[in-house]
């Protein structure tokens, strides 16, 4: 079923069964009390006259990390685990929350950390969608992202590391990813 | 009064008012439309087939506070400092401009009370080193909230002792509740 413009009544004119199944069962039942299912869900449009429940996501990891291999691509760490990732339905967009620290083990060094995603989409991390610091003290930042271009569905989203130029090795402390999917 | 799925209309059967009351009327008064009160609010689902409105809040605290406590602390006009109502998850984000008097690194995170008691802490917070100054973000997200009312307050440190001194200015919570 799906939603159908209401219709205007006119004097006289009966008013069947069919119509109020129409017009007020099924509608009722393609708005948000009807598809309120999951506390902490809220409601995003997914077409015309179309709404969905979305559910966000979060994890965090207090393992601290490694990463002993540099320069480009964005990679897993070299210890402490891929990740973390988390997993969520989507629309094409979503918006990701990144917060992490970091630090080199020479002062020159450069450590960044963005997020790939897979499932129904396939989205490599980049520098467009990361954050990062610089020198030997640990910094702990975030960023919050608004990803487009998503294709609905299935959608996991990993946090990935990356060595900068300076540096022979990154550790990556109190790793926080988020999604709020639209 | 709540939701009740809404029944099937059948050919020939009276309609009666009490019917309407409940599919009709009921149902629609728990529709968004229905429970909209405040502009820029969401809605979220607070239990199954039950949805409310939930407002995004943030504050700001433009005068700058310093500290040299390696214990996250208040400092100088407290906060900012934001009380929404929540269910499980909120998204929070801190914002300030910040530097050192001295050579360690200044952080900001934030404490919840009311609801749920959770203490400021490095794993959701911002932390840097830099005596010229920076203004940096913190992205943060809570699945692990108590529903109801919940006060995000801001909270500071220094990671090394005295003299080293932080200044955060420009001090801005944002909270985003579902």
């Amino acid at each position: 079923m799906s939603w159908t413009s209401p219709k205007t009544y006119t004097a006289n004119s009966t008013l069947s069964a069919a119509d109020l199944n129409t017009f007020l069962r099924d509608n009722l039942l393609e708005c948000e009390p009807a598809k309120a299912q999951n506390p902490g869900g809220y409601f995003v449009s997914t077409g015309v006259s179309a709404i969905a429940e979305r559910l966000p996501a979060c994890i965090f990891s207090s393992t601290a990390g490694t990463l002993t291999t540099t320069g480009s691509p964005f990679r897993d760490l070299t210890t402490g685990g891929v990740g973390p990732a988390v997993t969520v339905t989507t629309g094409a967009k979503a918006i990701v929350l990144l917060n992490v620290g970091m630090d080199s083990n020479l002062a020159a060094g450069s450590c960044w950390t963005a997020y790939g995603i897979t499932g129904s989409t396939t989205l490599a991390a980049s520098v467009d969608r990361s954050i990062s610091a610089r020198g030997a003290s640990a910094e702990y930042k975030g960023g919050t992202f608004l990803q487009t271009g998503l294709t609905p569905g299935s959608n996991t989203f990993t946090m990935k590391y990356f060595a900068g130029a300076g540096t022979s090795s990154c550790d990556f402390l109190n790793r926080r990813i988020a999604v709020i999917p639209l | 009064m709540a939701w009740t799925s809404p029944m099937t209309f059948v050919a020939n059967e009276v309609l009666p008012a009490e019917q309407l009351n409940i599919h009709l009327r009921d149902n629609l008064l728990e529709m968004a439309a229905s429970k909209a009160t405040n502009p820029g609010s969401m809605f979220v689902t607070e239990d199954v087939n039950s949805i409310m409105e939930l407002p995004v809040a943030s504050a700001v605290v433009d005068e700058s506070g310093d500290t040299s406590s390696t214990t996250y602390v208040d400092i100088d006009q407290i906060g900012p400092q934001v009380t929404v109502t929540t269910g499980s998850y909120a998204a929070v984000w801190l914002f300030a401009y910040t530097y050192q008097t001295a050579g360690a690194a200044a952080a900001m995170s934030y404490a919840v009370s009311g609801a749920t008691a959770i203490a400021a802490s490095d794993s959701r917070s911002f932390l840097i080193q830099n005596a010229s100054g920076q203004r940096i973000s913190a992205s943060l997200f809570h699945d692990d909230l108590n529903p109801g009312v919940n006060t995000f307050t801001a909270k500071y440190r220094m990671n090394g002792a005295a003299p080293d001194r932080g200044v955060w200015a420009g001090r801005r919570l944002v909270v985003l509740p579902l």
